[in-house]
């Protein structure tokens, strides 16, 4: 029963995992690695990183029979069959990117305010706190979406398409304080060990360790490893074995060393995606070169790599994320939850937590007196000094802080897939947050909660079925209160609404997932169908909505969707739902079992029949599923993306008949909805004519 | 002014009859503003992108009134479903046949109950008129109705409670 078709709610799971919560893995490369790449494969604009990026996802770039080992809080031990990791250049370079934006963003944010005061038009980029502290940026730009997913139209379309767009929201490699799904876990630099010496190495490091990192990032928490590429069959193992003893010495720091064999002629190449986990701006801006550079040289969005390679990389890489990444994240975890985890859960914990709320509310209220007076110096200083306390001025809680490393704790055992872990402890920290009145805290954490008690139910493995007291406790003790207090602070109390927006689309594909899950989709349909509709609105709010919009296009498509996947029919007669018979009348039974015109017995002609689905009666919403599709259908008509067009048409053919286009300018023979003044009759008007020129200019 | 559309559907889910009209009651607000010179009386005021889909949300909520036939023994189920602000009142006949009102509730400043009460008595007094037309030998279920006499009736009650 595969209809209406969409995304499976289950895939956006998985790539809410691959690209949201796995861990980040910063890479530095020294130029003379760089080089040997390039050589190798002849293109001179590809980096290291650009060649590392794709394998990140191991569940698509794999290699046989791979399984990822993960001990959780439990001692309970689990193998995944993949465990994606996401490579970004090194901390520095991420920052300088957002420390560019933000400040250019803050000029831009004064000018406006002096020159044009009076102005009320709100721009998404200019974003400013009540406290008058420094602004939190937004996660990404709706205007840019919006053009990107126009682009993306013309060449994806089907399920891809919204694909697309969630992904996009999701990705992301900003570095906020509040949540630590972007900070590194590990930095990789990588040496050619031809050209690159112990002492260049070295210098990299130093270099890398006396960067001023930002107050709330531990770089102690940081794995530092090092690959080494070297050319086998210039170099012997034992050269390398020398060399690796020697960082571990004198660097103190592990590493790998990777064989890189000059390709033969022959060798057959692998095609790697370069987009793989690229955000908006990314992906902007390689369309913006691309289309520059149109005339000269066509550029595609993948590179290819020799096999040989290839299959090096994909095995040294399993390696590191087996021997050296899950075990270090599972040893701080371990760390973590001894030092600051039991001792908070415990009994003088809590007695101390609650002396400690009345020391802190006194200091809180201190911190905002000083706010309202404008001595917003006095302020900072203050909260410097005290490392523990949350800073007002710039939203975050220092590096040393039990906060931020219980927000660290948990974020890691949430990557490490133990989700029940993760809500416990998201759970336990939410009421510091909110004594220390750290809002935008309060609602990363709120939106945690959710994520991480959704991902847990559904779960593989989690057979047991949900009874309806714990759904009536998830949706109104959690999820519909955090969602309502968590929009308001990312909406109005620090105007940073685009987190908001991706919340709110997370929990949607969540909230699908658990419906087919444990099939409730009868609890969850209209809280979902509210979330897109309020989803749509904040877009509408953005952009102009007069105009015909691609958000829009995707977001009534996927309110098709979830109503089209609706049903209120219980497990047990889920087969009275046969989807090849729906609707279609049922043959009287006097034309199929009795002779016509036996003696004694009448047939009636005007009799009516019932129709095959009349035992689900009001037990779906194929209907209303249908004018969502149709509404989207709309939207694409007026960007002219005819697929995506004939691709909606077939989830609606289960109430709408779409097959007879021959006959809609018939005005004796047509069906209601092909009227020409109606929705339907125009779309199919539409098609007809696009069918008709292009056969005729074929 | 509020405006209406009123749709009869038939048991195969095809519309027998259908129209549009608008409130006929001067609106208080707007009585001496220049909106009520360009507005005929009683001629329905909806956007040209709302009347292109009105028959597809009536269809929409069929959905809903399938479902809550079931939880009520009258034959008028009240306020079934809204689509962006249209709302939609319903009322389902002894033949299945089932009376879909979707009207746009601006400027209607009474309260929604007096509002849903004349609803209530429009559509018993439409069903009065749809078993007339029923009784008509001439007449088969599901066939679209397209007599003038019933159109000017119900032109006539909507004026009565509108």
């Amino acid at each position: 029963m595969d209809y209406p078709k969409g995304l499976d709610p289950y895939t956006a799971r998985q790539h809410l995992l691959h690209h949201t919560y796995s861990p980040l893995i910063s890479i530095q490369s020294s130029l003379n690695s760089d080089i040997l790449f390039q050589s190798i494969l002849n293109n001179n604009d590809i980096s290291t990183l650009q060649i590392f990026k794709p394998y990140g996802n191991n569940a698509r770039y794999s290699i046989p029979n791979q399984s990822f080992k993960i001990t959780n809080s439990q001692l309970i031990t689990k193998s995944y069959p993949s465990f994606p990791v996401r490579f970004e250049p090194s901390l520095p370079e991420l920052l300088s990117v957002y420390n560019t934006s933000s400040s250019s963003i803050s000029q831009s944010n004064s000018s406006t305010t002096t020159t044009t005061s009076t102005s009320t038009t709100t721009n998404i980029n200019n974003s400013t706190t009540p406290s008058g502290g420094q602004p939190l940026n937004q996660l990404f730009s709706i205007s840019s979406l919006e053009v990107l997913l126009k682009h993306l139209s013309l060449t994806s379309h089907d399920k891809e398409l919204y694909l697309a767009f969630y992904n996009k929201i999701i990705t992301s490699n900003k570095i906020v304080p509040f949540e630590t799904f972007n900070h590194p876990i590990a930095q990789i630099f990588i040496v050619d060990f031809e050209n690159d010496s112990i002492e260049s190495l070295r210098k990299m490091i130093v270099e890398f360790r006396n960067f001023s990192f930002p107050k709330f990032f531990q770089i102690d928490d940081l794995l530092i490893h090092t690959f080494i590429l070297y050319d086998s069959n210039k170099f012997s193992t034992n050269d390398l074995f020398n060399f690796q003893n020697q960082i571990r010495s004198t660097l103190n720091i592990n590493s790998s060393i990777i064989p890189i064999i000059q390709p033969l002629s022959n060798d057959s190449l692998v095609k790697l995606s370069i987009i793989e986990n690229s955000t908006i701006e990314e992906d902007l801006q390689r369309i913006a070169l691309q289309e520059q550079s149109s005339n000269s040289i066509p550029s595609t969005n993948y590179i290819q790599i020799p096999k040989s390679i290839d299959s090096i990389i994909r095995n040294k890489l399993f390696e590191f994320i087996n021997k050296y990444l899950i075990p270090h994240m599972q040893t701080k975890i371990r760390l973590w939850d001894d030092q600051r985890l039991q001792p908070k859960k415990s009994i003088t914990g809590r007695i101390f937590s609650v002396s400690r709320k009345l020391f802190n509310n006194n200091n809180n209220s201190n911190n905002n007196n000083n706010n309202n007076s404008d001595s917003n110096l006095n302020n900072s200083s203050n909260s410097n000094i005290n490392s523990g306390s949350f800073n007002y001025n710039e939203h975050y809680y220092h590096k040393s802080s039990s906060e931020q490393i219980i927000r660290k704790l948990a974020d890691w055992s949430l990557i490490l897939k133990d989700f029940k872990y993760a809500y416990s402890t998201y759970d336990l920290i939410k009421k510091d947050y909110t004594n220390d009145r750290a809002w935008v805290y309060v609602a990363s954490i709120q939106e945690m909660c959710i994520v991480s008690l959704l991902l847990a139910q559904t779960q593989e493995g989690n057979i047991n079925t949900i009874d309806k007291n714990t759904l009536r406790r998830i949706r109104h003790d959690i999820i519909e209160p955090y969602i309502d207090n968590l929009s308001y602070t990312f909406k109005s109390r620090l105007n940073i609404k685009t987190y908001s927006l991706r919340t709110i689309i997370i929990i949607i594909e969540l909230l699908l997932c658990i419906s087919t899950a444990f099939n409730v989709s009868w609890f969850f349909n209209d809280l979902v169908e509210r979330y897109l509709r309020k989803l749509i609105d904040e877009f509408d709010n953005h952009l102009s909505s007069s105009t015909p919009q691609a958000i829009r296009a995707v977001l009534f498509e996927r309110l098709g969707y979830t109503l089209g996947k609706c049903t209120y029919i219980s497990e047990v007669n889920l087969h009275y739902l046969n989807i090849d018979k729906f609707n279609q009348e049922k043959l009287p039974k006097s034309e199929k079992d009795e002779p016509e015109n036996e003696e004694g017995y009448y047939h009636n002609p005007y009799k009516l029949n019932p129709t095959t689905s009349t035992s689900v009666t009001g037990l779906t919403r194929f209907r209303k599923s249908s004018i969502w599709y149709l509404l989207s259908i709309k939207q694409w008509i007026d960007l002219k993306r005819i697929k995506q067009i004939q691709y909606l048409l077939g989830n609606i053919r289960l109430i709408y008949n779409i097959d007879s286009l021959d006959n809609i300018n018939n005005i004796n023979n047509i069906n209601w909805y092909d009227r020409n003044d109606l929705l339907l009759g125009f779309v199919k008007r539409y098609i007809n004519e696009y069918e008709t020129t292009t056969t005729s200019t074929a | 002014m509020s405006s209406y559309y009123l749709t009869i559907i038939g048991t195969r889910d095809n519309p027998l009859y259908e129209v549009e009209f608008s409130s006929f009651k001067p609106n208080s607000s707007s009585t001496s503003s220049s909106a009520s010179a360009s507005s005929i009386p009683g001629r329905a005021q909806f956007a040209p992108d709302v009347r292109e889909i009105l028959p597809f949300i009536a269809n929409s909520s069929l959905d809903i009134i399938d479902d809550s036939q079931w939880s009520t023994s009258n034959f008028n189920l009240g306020r079934v479903d809204s689509f962006y602000g249209l709302v939609v009142n319903a009322f389902i006949t002894q033949g299945n046949v089932k009376f879909v009102l979707c009207y746009d509730n601006v400027g209607s400043g009474t309260n929604s109950k007096y509002d849903d009460n004349l609803i209530r008595q429009f559509f018993i007094d439409v069903n009065d008129l749809y078993v007339k037309c029923l009784l008509n030998p001439f007449y088969r279920v599901n066939d679209a109705i397209v007599s003038p006499e019933f159109d000017i009736k119900v032109k006539l009650l909507a004026r009565k409670y509108f």
